[in-house]
């Protein structure tokens, strides 16, 4: 076991170092001069001059990649061209608050929806609610995010004023509050994301139900219903946990979207912000936090299969 | 010679029963034709124009003249949404296109010269480490606001998931004894990898490219809702919406429909894509 989680570890490295490669190559292909940019219109030739050679910008491209790879090496993202000239990994820390509660809250109600819902589609499987249940998955994963959050704030916020439109409450807010706010866009992100979970829920509940342990529990009178439950959703758990994983890994990408309709001040608001003003630092290293969290969120969802399965050995 | 490990007679035969069967692929497939119907004979169908401007008749809800109702400049919705269309399909389309082309190179390359495979098996990775939308707006950061710019960044997003499916296409294929025999009978690599490794993956291809179609619409409409897609002035699906949600309160229809229109399309295209896999893989069969 140990030697698999230092190949996966190794495997992670690898993987990370290509990201940043390529953040690097995106970074690389802005048209204009990075210098110019954050100095302004205003400013003169030579102080764009003394930037570029500050900021590297004068060195070979071989020596602009290696420093920026040793730079990310000891935590420097660079700074902000526009937001005060903050370095960016502060900012990125700043925002990361209420994107890890928004894909927290999304990542339960993906569960609450889509678990229970495979279940039942299995168990009623190639029957109407089996259908139903399946159409509506795949109706859900084919809305856009943003679109389904219009149409919620239009009918929960501006026609029944249950829940705030848009916002992260006040800059003083309490817990309670924060997670009010929460509530519309994690059920929205929830919604679109437990097609997936669903479907796998029920595909892998379809496969167990043949087991042979399935037929000596119907075999030795249960009934349908604890047979599902005890017998096949306990073993269905695992499998089902990789998904929920993978979920978890694309929420990262849907917060981006769904931050920006609700005006939610997290990284994916940053991000939308950022590119819209090409704030190229910031864009930068956004990608490479979100591209390594999907990383670490993979590898954590492997070690923990590891651990919850005595069967999975490697 | 036929090297082919099923023949397009069959699969055609297959798929048309299929739909035959199955009454929800049919309308679905209905759907995708009637709204590229629409989107490219827009002109014809709306007695309308997508893009003159009548203040008089700002923000109307529908009814028998404006179908759809009219957006803000008075300009009637119905035209605007299947003018729309016009561009996410045809973005869709292409990137499909883009994606389906680089992505087989890659993953042919990658899955037959084992070399080159842990490089480009770590490229894949770690371009999969992106979100889709997240990948896709850095890239429009730095190229201009055009419908071949979206294509390319779509592109490029997508080339990864083309590649992975027909790497792993290739790696089963590689080791099949016809291709072994080719070897021996010294057939050149360029004709190997086109003879007989692509034409024995394109079933996986076809099925992965019908799902491309459908996530590029989605993200296509994603771009130009955050503003980050095609030039504003040319109607999008995503970007009436975007305009429309200043108005969500008073003309409420004006994201209504081109939403909609997204979900039925994309809806359509992922079921024909089910259906599509059905057909291809016989082994995935039984869950249907």
């Amino acid at each position: 076991m140990k030697i698999y989680l230092l190949k996966r570890l190794v495997g992670m490295i690898a993987v990370m170092f290509m990201v940043a490669t390529i953040t690097f190559v995106i970074i690389r292909m802005i048209p204009g001069d990075p210098a110019g940019l954050m100095l302004g219109p205003d400013a003169t030739a030579a102080d764009v001059a003394a930037l570029r050679a500050k900021m590297g910008l004068d060195e070979s491209i071989w020596s602009q990649y290696l420093g920026f790879l040793g730079d990310i090496l000891k935590g420097d993202l660079g700074n902000s061209i526009f937001l005060g000239g903050l370095p960016v990994l502060r900012i990125l820390a700043d925002r990361a608050e209420p994107t890890i509660a928004l894909t927290i809250v999304s990542i339960v109600i993906a569960c609450l929806v889509g678990i229970p819902s495979g279940i039942l589609s299995a168990y009623k499987r190639g029957k109407i609610t089996d259908q139903a249940t399946i159409s509506v998955a795949m109706l859900l994963a084919s809305a856009p995010s943003f679109w389904m959050s219009l149409v919620f704030i239009q009918f929960f916020a501006v026609r029944l004023g249950w829940f705030p439109a848009s916002g992260y409450g006040d800059p003083g807010a309490g817990f309670f509050d924060r997670m009010y706010h929460l509530i519309l866009p994690g059920i929205v992100l929830g919604l679109v994301n437990s097609a997936l979970i669903t479907r796998f829920t029920r595909t892998t509940m379809l496969d167990i139900l043949e087991d042979d342990y399935i037929r000596t529990a119907r075999a030795k009178g249960l009934g349908e219903w604890p047979v599902i439950m005890r017998h096949a959703f306990k073993n269905a758990l695992i499998p089902i946990l990789t998904v929920v994983g993978l979920t978890l890994a694309l929420l990262l990408g849907g917060a981006v979207v769904t931050e920006t309709v609700f005006n939610i001040p997290g990284i994916g608001n940053l991000v939308v912000s950022s590119v819209l003003r090409r704030d190229y630092p910031v864009i930068g290293g956004s990608l490479l936090v979100i591209a390594g969290a999907y990383v670490l969120v993979n590898l954590a969802v492997d070690i923990l299969y590891l651990l919850v399965d005595p069967r999975v050995k490697y | 010679m036929s090297d082919r490990l099923s023949d397009d007679g069959g699969i055609l035969k297959k798929a048309f029963s299929i739909i035959w069967q199955r009454k929800t692929v049919a309308v679905c497939l209905l759907i995708i034709l009637v709204i590229a119907f629409l989107a490219v004979f827009a002109d014809v169908v709306s007695p309308h124009s997508a893009t003159a401007i009548r203040a008089s008749r700002r923000l109307r809800p529908p009814s028998s003249v404006n179908w759809f109702g009219t957006d803000e400049y008075g300009r009637d919705l119905f035209t605007r949404v299947i003018v729309g269309g016009r561009t996410s399909l045809l973005i869709g389309f292409l990137t499909v296109v883009f994606s389906c082309f680089f992505g087989t190179i890659l993953g042919i390359v990658g899955g037959y010269f084992r070399k080159v495979d842990m490089i480009v098996n770590r490229i894949i990775d770690a371009m999969m480490a992106f979100p889709d939308i997240l990948l896709a707006i850095t890239l429009m950061s730095v190229l201009s606001p055009s419908v071949s710019s979206v294509v390319i960044a779509l592109g490029i997003v997508y080339t990864p998931r083309v590649a992975r499916v027909a790497r792993a296409s290739t790696l089963v294929v590689r080791e099949l004894a016809y291709v072994d025999a080719a070897r021996v009978l010294g057939v050149s690599t360029p004709r190997i990898l086109v003879q007989h490794i692509l034409r024995n993956i394109t079933s996986p291809l076809i099925v992965q490219g019908t799902f491309i179609f459908a996530y590029a619409i989605l993200a296509e409409a994603g771009l130009s809702y955050l503003g980050a897609g095609v030039n504003p002035e040319i109607p999008t699906w995503g970007g009436i919406i975007n305009a429309g949600q200043t108005y969500i309160g008073k003309a409420p229809w004006i994201m209504w429909f081109p939403g909609l229109f997204i979900v039925l399309t994309v809806f359509s295209l992922q079921l024909s894509g089910d259906a599509l896999r059905d057909v291809l893989d016989p082994r995935l069969r039984k869950e249907c």
